[in-house]
Order: structure tokens, then sequence, then C-alpha cells
């Protein structure tokens, strides 16, 4: 299972590393990724042609869907009975991870680590703040996810639920307009978080 | 609203038909005799058109990446959808109205428009609100020169330019959950419209324009955001008081009517001081005007740009 959970969780990497490196794929690889996109709703077989902002979503939405599988662990457990409880850290991690590189990439490429600049962006813009508000709680959580430390800071866990309230009005203020998707994606997240909160 | 309607004062009315108007006329009669030569050549993708003398520097964008990244959202609000989805637009034959305060009211065949006034290559900058950038070998007409060929009046003072609206071809405007209200309008104030670098494209890199970049006519304002650029025209409106135009309509606070390019006024929800050129690693500083301060600049002196932005 944790063997699962690793190459899963790096599936957004690979796929990454996939697009990038088009040009020197063999013909094998090539055709074999042409037939594969008849079937899957992926691109795969073009090297992005915006690539900070791919990269950006890529991990932003790897982030998202990661903190929504932490959130589904302890339902799966009460209403299913299945137990993946030992494995939420690891999730909450690789979450974390994919925030990280994301909230890095704002601050070292956009903001070109002016962290002045970063403070300005934080103040003047409420898409910005919701944002690195879901990334400092992450940073916390990460912080204090050791088995000695999480003993401690238990209750501070709790605060994932305004991050995921955060990331979800993050995710819809970066689209210039709400698609069908979107509230898809945004419904699914809130699903999670009513199935998490109401217990039993 | 107020603000909508103040900078309509900022022009004076002997601004807005310049006397040289007449005076071209008699140019453009010796462009159309040079045309008539060209008329005798079929378009079949390849177009006639006079190339540019200088690129500025600039290097273009490559085909593929102009042709494949595109904010077409009669088709999909995805960026690499209008590709595909894009493949069977009717883009002939296309007809063009221009109506409203001008002298005579037309209505323009595209192919017809082409004898008329001869095309030329035009490589600009093209930068889109959402922060990426390309640079895009154009082949247009100048609008001014349909403009003048229609004749203005002293009531034209803004121009408002329309999309086709057939739901039948464009798949999104069938959608009742829609993401921007059809048809899409754009407008402009009349000293813009008039501006030798304001394009009316009919190509890019030497061919016809594909159906995703707007074919087969579009708007090409390159010191403006790339929405302005309205695709697939199918009407151009002379009207008194400045239109109604898409984004600005759904989000005032976003979008300005102006939507010049301007690095110290940012969108509210990003910076805008620097751009992703399509296809680079790296971001480059966002020049005011796009890099056409010399061109357009004197027509905004005294304008607040962060009001009238």
């Amino acid at each position: 299972m944790r063997v699962l959970i690793w190459l899963g969780a790096l599936l957004p990497l690979l796929y990454a590393a996939l697009r990038f490196s088009v040009e020197f794929h063999p013909q094998w690889l090539y055709d074999g990724l042409v037939y594969l996109e008849g079937y899957v709703h992926l691109v795969l077989t073009r090297t992005p042609t915006d690539p900070l902002k791919f990269l950006s979503d890529l991990v932003g939405n790897s982030a998202l869907w990661l903190l929504a599988l932490t959130l589904l662990v302890t339902p799966l457990r009460s209403y299913i009975g299945i137990n993946l409880l030992k494995y939420r850290r690891l999730l909450g991690l690789f979450a974390f991870f994919y925030a990280l590189i994301h909230a890095l990439m704002f601050i070292g490429i956009d903001q070109q680590f002016d962290l002045f600049g970063v403070q300005h962006e934080v103040m003047t813009k409420p898409f910005i703040a919701f944002g690195m508000g879901a990334f400092l709680i992450l940073f916390l959580m990460a912080l204090t996810s050791s088995k000695k430390l999480f003993a401690k800071f238990r209750s501070w866990h709790k605060l994932v639920y305004i991050a995921v309230v955060l990331i979800a009005i993050h995710y819809l203020m970066s689209h210039k307009t709400i698609t069908l998707t979107n509230v898809t994606v945004v419904g699914t997240l809130f699903l999670l978080l009513a199935l998490r909160l109401v217990k039993r | 609203m107020l603000i909508r309607h103040n900078y309509t004062k900022t022009i004076p009315s002997n601004e807005i038909t310049p006397e040289s108007v007449y005076k071209e006329r008699r140019e453009l009669m010796k462009l159309a005799a040079s045309a008539v030569a060209l008329a005798a050549t079929p378009l079949f993708g390849a177009l006639n058109y006079e190339r540019e003398k200088t690129s500025r520097g600039l290097k273009p964008t490559s085909f593929d990446q102009i042709t494949t990244y595109n904010n077409f959202y009669e088709y999909s609000t995805d960026k690499e959808s209008p590709a595909r989805l894009a493949k069977n637009l009717k883009t002939r034959p296309w007809t063009m109205s221009i109506g409203g305060e001008v002298q005579k009211k037309v209505t323009l065949d595209i192919d017809q428009l082409l004898k008329l006034i001869p095309a030329q290559e035009r490589i600009y900058r093209f930068r889109c609100v959402e922060g990426w950038s390309m640079v895009v070998p154009w082949v247009g007409i100048p609008l001014a020169s349909v403009l003048k060929h229609v004749g203005l009046t002293s009531k034209s003072k803004f121009v408002e330019f329309q999309t086709l609206f057939d739901p039948k071809q464009f798949p999104a405007q069938r959608e009742s959950f829609g993401s921007i209200s059809f048809p899409y309008r754009e407008g402009l104030r009349i000293d813009e419209a008039m501006n030798p670098l304001t394009l009316l494209a009919v190509g890019l890199y030497g061919k016809e324009l594909l159906p995703q970049n707007g074919a087969p006519i579009r708007l090409v304002v390159p010191w403006k955001y790339g929405f302005k650029s309205i695709k697939s025209i199918v009407s151009i409106t002379l009207r008194e008081t400045p239109s109604h135009t898409t984004w600005n309509d759904m989000a005032p606070k976003e979008y300005g009517f102006f939507a010049n390019v301007n690095p110290t006024v940012d969108h509210p929800r990003w910076s805008q001081a620097r751009e992703r050129p399509l296809g680079s690693f790296f971001k480059q500083d966002t020049l005011m005007f796009n890099g056409y301060e010399k061109e357009v600049a004197h027509m905004y002196k005294g304008v607040n740009l962060r009001k009238f932005f």
C-alpha cells in the first residue's frame, strides 16, 4: 500500500517529466503515447506551451487532490471499514510537498525571492492571501507531523478544514470564469469536508 | 457606469475626423489600382502581402505555439481545445457589415475587402491579461483604411465590434451554464481605432488565419491586453457613445474598457509587472503599452491610467 501511495503521489511529476521530454522520446514511446491519448483525456505528446503556468497548475491541483484524499481517510474507516489511517500522514506530506513547489514558484519565479514583494502581493490581493494562508497551515502541519510533535499539536491539525476552504476559494479565483468543471471540483471538496466533519 | 462615460469628453470633436482623410483617399485609389493585379491570384491559404521591413528585434513565437494556445471562449475556456474544435469553422463566404455613424453603410465580402485594401505584415507583441505573451507576425489591413473607406462623421466617436453568433458552429454558445455572454463584443475609442498600429488581421506567418486564431478576420490592438483583439468579426458599428464590451460587462473591476497593457496597474488577482513569453521558462518585464509607448502614449495624455485602466 505504501508503495502504491508513493507511485500515485509521484504520478504528477512523472507526467511533467513526460511532457517536457517529448522532443527526446524514442519513436516507440511517442507512438505509444499518441495511442494512449485516444483513450485518456490528457495531452501527452506536446511540450507545454506555457511551462510555468503548466507546472504551477499541475502542482497546485496535485496538492488539492492529495489533501482531499487525506479528508477521505476517516469517512472510509467509519462508513466502509477500510482503515488507511496510518497512511494519512504520508498523503498529507505529499500534499504539502506539491503546495511547497507551488508556493516556491510564486515566491521564487514570480517575485524573484523579493519578500517585500511577496508581502505586498499578500496584502493587496485576496487571491494570493487565501493561497498563502492555506500554505502556511499546511506548513505548520508538516512541521508538527512527527509522532512526538503530533501528540503535542494534535488539535492544531484541525486547521486543515480552514485550509481546505481557503484552497477552494483560491482555486475558484485562479480561473477567469467559473465553469462546470470548477464547480464540480469545489463541490467534491466540500462534500469531503462535510463527510469528515459529520462523524459516525 | 460613471467611469465608462467620462472619457467621452477627453477627445475634442475636431480630432475625430482628421483632415488627412480625404487627402489620403487619392492614395487609396492608387492602392486599389495596384490591388487589381493582386486580385488575379487566387487565395489558397497563402496570402499576398507586403512584408514587414523591420521586426524591431522581435523574434516571432513558433507557428505551432501560436496556433495551439488560444483563448477562444466560443469553443472552450481551455487553451488547447480551440485548435481541435475549430477545424470546421466556415470562413467563406464571409461578410462583415460596417454601419452606425458612417457616411455609407456597407456589407463587405472579405475577399473583396482584401482586393480593395492590400494586406501588409506586422510583427507585433501580443500580451494576454492572464500574464503570458507572444510575438505574432500578423498579416492584415489597417483598420483606419477600412474606416476611411466607409467615411466617418462627427458622430463617429467609438467603434463596436461583434463576433459571429452561431451556436451551430460555436459549441460554448449552446451551453446554458456559460462562461461569458455571447455574442462577444469589444470596443475602441475612435482615435484608438484610427491609430496606424490597429490592424484587422486576416493571416499570420503569411497564411490565412486558422479558425482558432479568429479566422477569417480579427482585430489586433498590440498595446492592449489580448481580450480587446476580438476574433471572427461580423460587424463593425460606429457609435457616438461607448459600446458594451464583454469582459468589462462581466467584471468591470477586473477588465477595463481601455485595457491598455500597463505593468504598474495590477489585475486585482495577479500582478501585471512581468509576463511569461510562451515557450520560455523565464519571465520578462512587461513594457508600458506593451512596448508601443511612442506610438500610442499621446492618446492618453493627462488620463489617469489607474482609474481608466
